[in-house]
């Protein structure tokens, strides 16, 4: 007798499943399905964090704001400037000007652009009077002219669209010059919204805190890049958590069909009496329904993680971010980082195809032990 | 004469539909040795198959046991009468193939978990079809054989490993003269290549063809040597 | 080893297996091979001293990637121009103490040790900023020795992370090296 490096077992496993073509279909996408239910929130959510973290990398170590009594107030630009750079570790530090005011459709972000100093992220420079739009903001696209509410009403032309794949960063934004953006926001000449600084060392972002909050002398809020993160992060999981809710259909998915699975497993007796009169073991037997199992359960992983992808890293596949944050119409393009893959899988695996797993396992080990003469003998079908 | 099977004071219990307690094989002592063909007759209902399921293992004694070349095979636990019954090639009353695979499939069945290759389970599967002229409709599904070929090939599943005991229920049952000859002639070489052969039957022609002077008539669940 | 495992071909295969991947693992760390000395970067400072980490250079004290800790690197460029890059500053000052040991040169062979400033990022000779040890800075080898450019630059520093030794490079010896990080720089 010649020894097969696969178990023999495995191809009669895979013969088992030809043998009802039909319902072996049915069971593996409907275990699919379930999977990609499963997986799709969370996948959506690690992307999203990867993404997000990703493109705080680009942006300041830390933001300063100053308060007053009202909340926030505007920050003097070049005295503010001057002062970040004079406390030991900052490397740059620019004002921003920029705000939320009244559109069309709901709020839009006000952004100021200086057409002499224009941020390297910057692919439309607005001049005064004209308008760079994100491509989520509601508008009639046949107007030239789109008019902002803010501190004061002011009409501006549009002069293009951000490109799709920054729509991430940009929710229902605006590119404005910085005059018009001190107009809308009702800014004064000279002030500017808030302080980008960024420092060399991420060790440094919390260590500055004290000695930049000390250089100014009037009371500032500082954020770091790490807090910003987080803030987002926590944002993210806790949409995501909601959206998990989503899965208590797909587990009640699954149970009806671990409870159809037991039942046919039961409804086989007969065979696994035959097998064993015919000289398989219990284990035997318990393999064949095991490499079954495994079988459907890795085909259904595999093509259920493969759909999960495509739902959430696909560039036109914006659904996700309709669904788990108030984002409209809004492509989002998600990085890609193959550790993001590892959670879901793993929870795919232990919330759904686990519990397939010891269903059928366990049906089959209750029903290998019995006296394969009863089974045979009560002849179930 | 060296012992193949022995049953030492069997006896089997079946309950009834009404509830009754039936005793199927009451107190049965026989010895079936190697390198011989023992037939056993017996009414319709006499407990011919539930003998030879007691004798491969399948239902435990309600009392007495079954020894295996002198071990006590009924007593040991399922997982070592399950590897024991690795060397029963067993012949069911109604052939219990499964419908939906061929002929060769089924017979290969008992090969699978014993590690043989797919290229190997099919050709000796093959083999032993030949050997029952039964080679001809392999690839066919079961269910679209002939009873007399389905029994057949449940002959072939249980010669495929070459058992060292073959239990045949009723094997002849559904075969024309020739076949039943060529059949009988086959059950009496595997007994000659020393393998214990029990047969039960009460087709006339097997009974009255004198193939072995080993007969038994089973009544009231005890076996009486015939002949 | 069982006979029975080496005979079972599936689990002789995977053990094979297994023993390929942990190899993988492990030759990288044999890349230099015995008596073939630390390999030098890939390519050396440009004409203004900046270095140029590429990703297959590693620290030759301790056989890290250091392109993967850019923010602590630091490197010595020798008589001959080539030049050593390190994962942190540790590394590239126990390289300093100990040139036969770490670079396979000698002491006449060090020409210049850059280092990056710890608040401005500025890559700057080793020799002209302050050396602080003892601080709640973590490099990737653990607490680091951190250099900073200048009194105001080391008093902030100690300000905010503190740091119970400054010394200059042309200060430190082994005993320093002893004195400070309580270890044997050869260790």
């Amino acid at each position: 007798m010649s020894k097969s490096f696969l178990s023999p077992l495995f191809f009669w496993a895979v013969r088992d499943l030809k043998r009802r073509p039909l319902e072996s279909c049915l069971l593996t996408a409907a275990l699919l399905f379930t999977v990609t239910l499963t997986a799709t929130p969370l996948l959506f959510t690690q992307a999203a964090t990867t993404t997000w973290v990703s493109i705080l990398a680009g942006g300041p170590s830390l933001v300063v704001r100053e308060f007053n009594t009202m909340g926030w107030a505007p920050i003097p630009a070049d005295e503010s400037v001057a002062i970040a750079k004079n406390v030991t570790g900052v490397i740059a530090a620019r004002a921003r000007v920029w705000g939320h005011v009244a559109g069309p459709s709901g709020l839009l972000t006000v952004i100021g652009i200086d057409p002499n100093r224009p941020p390297p992220w910057a692919t439309l420079i607005p001049n005064e009077g004209e308008v760079a739009v994100s491509v989520d903001i509601e508008r009639d696209l046949a107007a030239a002219d789109l008019t902002v509410i803010g501190q004061e009403t002011a009409t501006l032309k549009v002069i293009g669209e951000f490109k799709a794949h920054t729509a991430l960063a940009v929710n229902k934004a605006l590119l404005v010059h910085i005059d018009n953006a001190r107009e809308i926001l009702g800014l004064p000449s000279g002030y500017a919204s808030d302080l980008a600084i960024d420092v060399f060392n991420p060790a440094e972002e919390a260590a500055i805190q004290p000695d930049l909050a000390a250089a100014f002398p009037r009371p500032v809020r500082i954020t770091t890049r790490t807090e910003s993160a987080g803030i987002h992060t926590a944002g993210l999981a806790r949409r995501g958590g909601v959206a998990v809710v989503i899965l208590v259909p797909a587990l009640l998915a699954l149970c009806l069909l671990v409870t159809v699975t037991v039942r046919e497993r039961l409804g086989r007796r007969f065979e696994i009496g035959l097998l064993k009169a015919l000289g398989w073991t219990t284990g035997d037997i318990v393999s064949l329904q095991a490499l079954r199992a495994v079988t459907i359960g890795i085909t259904a992983t595999v093509g259920g993680m493969f759909v999960a992808f495509i739902l959430v890293y696909h560039h036109d596949s914006n659904w996700p971010g309709i669904f788990y944050t108030e984002w409209q119409n809004l492509p989002t393009r998600l990085s890609f980082n193959p550790l993001d893959l590892a959670l879901p899988l793993l929870e795919a695996t232990g919330l759904v195809v686990l519990p397939f797993l010891v269903a059928t396992i366990g049906t089959a080990l209750r029903c290998a032990v019995s006296d394969p003469g009863e089974m045979l003998e009560r002849n179930y079908f | 004469m060296k012992g193949g099977l022995e049953c030492h004071r069997l006896t089997f219990t079946r309950q009834s539909p009404d509830g009754r307690e039936k005793r199927v094989l009451n107190d049965l002592n026989a010895t079936f040795f190697a390198g011989q063909l023992a037939l056993i007759a017996g009414e319709t209902g006499a407990g011919k198959s539930t003998l030879l399921h007691a004798l491969a293992g399948l239902l435990r004694p309600t009392q007495g046991e079954v020894l295996a070349d002198g071990e006590p095979v009924s007593r040991w636990v399922s997982a070592h009468r399950d590897l024991w019954r690795r060397k029963v090639g067993i012949v069911f009353q109604s052939d219990r193939l499964i419908g939906d695979l061929s002929a060769m499939e089924n017979v290969f069945l008992p090969l699978v978990p014993r590690g043989y290759r797919p290229g190997e389970c099919r050709r000796l599967a093959i083999k032993a079809l030949r050997r029952l002229q039964a080679d001809g409709f392999a690839t066919e599904a079961v269910h679209k054989l002939s009873g007399g070929e389905r029994q057949r090939v449940a002959i072939a599943r249980a010669l495929v490993s070459q058992p060292s005991y073959l239990l045949v229920d009723e094997p002849t049952a559904h075969q024309d003269g020739n076949s039943a000859a060529a059949i009988a002639d086959t059950l009496l070489a595997v007994a000659a290549a020393g393998a214990t052969v029990v047969v039960t039957a009460h087709d006339a022609r097997i009974l009255t063809s004198g193939i072995t002077r080993h007969r038994y008539q089973l009544e009231c669940g005890r076996l009486r040597m015939k002949g | 080893m069982p006979d029975r495992i080496w005979n079972c071909k599936r689990c002789s295969t995977i053990l094979c297996l297994a023993a390929m991947v942990a190899l993988a693992f492990f030759i990288p760390s044999w890349a230099a091979g015995p008596g073939k000395g630390p390999t030098p970067g890939r390519k050396t400072l440009d004409p203004s001293g900046r270095m140029h980490i590429k990703a297959t250079d590693r620290c030759p004290v301790c056989g890290m990637r250091v392109a993967d800790y850019v923010k602590f690197s630091s490197a010595i460029q020798l008589a001959d121009n080539t030049t050593h890059y390190f994962c942190s500053c540790g590394c590239m000052l126990r390289a300093w103490l100990y040139p036969d040991i770490f670079l396979a040169a000698v002491r006449e062979d060090l020409k210049t040790p850059v280092v990056r400033e710890y608040f401005t990022g500025d890559q700057l000779d080793g020799r002209t900023v302050f050396w602080v040890a003892g601080s709640d800075v973590v490099g990737p080898m653990g607490p680091a020795l951190v250099p900073v450019m200048g009194e105001k630059a080391l008093a902030a520093f100690k300000r905010r992370h503190g740091g119970r030794t400054v010394f200059l490079l042309e200060e430190l010896d082994p005993d320093k090296w002893f004195a400070i990080t309580g270890r044997k720089a050869t260790k």
